[in-house]
């Protein structure tokens, strides 16, 4: 399997505060990866790194066999704050078409098709001309993911993307987001500060310490796909696994009591 | 509708007052005619066709100006959005210039343009442009970051996001600049009328005080005060129609 995404020994300060110190990982094409850490450790700050949003300030990261330096074609994103990341002025249909950009080939026609079918492949078929406003947070974040996936890229970033909602919609929406990896062919990143989510969800996690944050461990989860809100929860590698790392992150916050 | 009634049912009963004690005796009525002979000066002005001339010269003044200050005031504060340095450089002028009130750049004016129609667009103008041009340059520097990054991520360039994200992102402040400079239009229009002009309802208002037409006066104090609420009105829906949207959104509460 190629690498999609590697992250070399990067590194990334704001004044004096250190936040990222020497990060390396790799994604490979197809995998599902569940980035886990604790809040205010630097995981919006590493997505915004590898999207290209931010420059790192030492290392490398290479999407495609390309340093990235600006954002690239090929990379969305779904941010932590998605009900912002949506033009209020554009209904849902026309916010899935205007992350259209760069599919220059594609005529309007053809784009609006599409994001008719990507809506509905998120639960959200009669409500393409709706405001994001006009409908629940929930749904505004399904309009995020549908946008992302309409720009047809290969490698999906998700920061903390089910932070914020109830239980049952977290399950649903889980479920959801496997079912749509699989189907638009995504590599996906997904940054997650629940363990019990990272292992549900992830071929690979990757769990990161403390501010200023590096990999402690990267742990494949050899659980068979499609996974299920029942069985795959009361699997004994699902509970070795969570186990396993909730008890490095527990054994890392007593080493570091500051926190 | 509720609201409606009671704004109407205040002015109602402050003509009421005003028809009372003008009635009383109290005051000379030569100086503070009662209402109804006001509108019924009023009535016969609006039948005059050469009343409703200067009528229509005032409104036309009024929204030529406005229409150009909104051009420039927000292709100034596009310019300024792109380039931080005559953002920096403007500054200065602007504060400047936006204290002075229209009346006093009448004078030099007339050395510029000369007495006629340039001269009343360029104080209408004049008078506009800076809280339009001030809303839309803060609106468009300070846009929500979450929308730019997802704009780049997305492809777009600096351009793309400015005329495409930052631009329309900024209409609900443009607008609160325009209702604003809407009203400083109708202002500088009738000023520079009241000053130099033989035309329009400043300089009717003007001759009728001059000639101590007191009813008159009244009358055209009267129209000017309705044009007023007329161009509100218009600059409303004008906003309505354009940004729906963002009234929508502000009726749900947040964004979510
Ligand atoms: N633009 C910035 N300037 C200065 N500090 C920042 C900036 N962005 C994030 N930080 C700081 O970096 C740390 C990590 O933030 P973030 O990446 O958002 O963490 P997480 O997403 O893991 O909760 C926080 O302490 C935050 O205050
Ligand atoms: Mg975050």
């Amino acid at each position: 399997m190629a690498d999609v995404l590697s992250a070399e020994g990067i590194a990334k300060s704001f004044g004096t505060h250190t936040i990222i110190r020497d990060l390396t990982f790799a994604a490979h094409e197809g995998e599902f990866i569940a980035v886990v850490g604790p809040s205010g450790c630097g995981k919006t700050t590493l997505l915004m790194c590898i999207a290209g949003l931010l420059r790192t300030d030492a290392g490398r990261v290479e999407f495609e066999g390309h340093t990235i330096t600006t954002p690239p074609p090929g990379l969305a994103v779904v941010f932590q704050d998605y009900s912002r990341s949506l033009l209020p002025w554009k209904s849902n249909m026309e916010n899935v078409v205007f992350g259209m950009k760069r599919l220059e080939n594609v005529g309007s026609k053809e784009k609006h098709e599409r994001a008719t079918e990507i809506l509905a492949s998120v639960g959200l078929k009669g409500f393409e001309n709706h405001f994001p406003w006009q409908v629940s947070g929930g749904m505004q974040q399904r309009v995020a993911i549908a946008r992302a996936l309409g720009a047809n890229s290969k490698l999906l970033l998700l920061d903390e993307p089910l932070a914020a909602v109830d239980a049952q919609t977290r399950a649903d929406m889980q479920d959801l987001l496997l079912v749509l990896a699989a189907k638009y062919k995504q590599t996906c990143l997904l940054v997650t500060h629940d363990v019990d989510e990272a292992v549900y969800l992830a071929d690979r996690a990757i769990v990161l310490s403390h501010r200023p944050t590096k990999v402690i461990e990267e742990i494949a989860v050899p659980i068979p796909k499609p996974r299920d809100q029942i069985a795959t929860r009361a699997d004994p590698v699902y509970l070795e696994l969570r186990a396993h790392i909730l008890s490095r992150i527990k054994s890392m916050k007593a080493a570091a009591p500051i926190m | 509708m509720n609201t409606t009634l009671r704004r109407l049912s205040g002015l109602l009963l402050f003509l009421l007052l005003w028809e009372g004690v003008s009635r009383s005796g109290l005051v000379l009525q030569d100086y503070f005619p009662p209402v109804t002979s006001i509108l019924a000066a009023m009535a016969e002005e609006i039948r005059s066709p050469k009343f409703v001339e200067n009528l229509l010269t005032t409104w036309t003044r009024t929204l030529g100006g406005l229409a150009i200050a909104i051009a420039l005031g927000l292709g100034l504060a596009i310019v300024s959005a792109r380039s931080p340095l005559l953002r920096r450089m403007l500054s200065p002028f602007v504060d400047m210039l936006r204290v002075l009130p229209p009346p006093a750049i009448v004078p030099l004016s007339i050395f510029v343009f000369g007495i006629g129609p340039k001269l009343y667009l360029f104080i209408v103008t004049f008078a506009a442009i800076w809280p339009i041009y001030i809303n839309a340059v803060n609106a468009i520097g300070a846009p929500e970051p979450v929308l730019i990054n997802t704009a780049r991520s997305m492809g777009y360039g600096r351009n793309e996001i400015l005329l495409r994200v930052r631009l329309p992102a900024a209409l609900p402040e443009i607008f609160t600049g325009i209702r604003i400079g809407s009203g400083l239009a109708l202002l500088g229009a009738v000023a520079s009328e009241m000053i130099a002009a033989s035309s329009g309802l400043g300089a009717l208002l003007y001759d009728a005080g001059f000639t101590l037409r007191v009813k008159d006066m009244f009358a055209l104090m009267f129209f000017i005060g309705l044009s007023g609420i007329l161009l509100n009105a218009f600059v409303a829906a004008v906003r309505r129609w354009m940004i729906g949207w963002h009234i929508g959104l502000a009726a749900m509460g947040d964004h979510g």
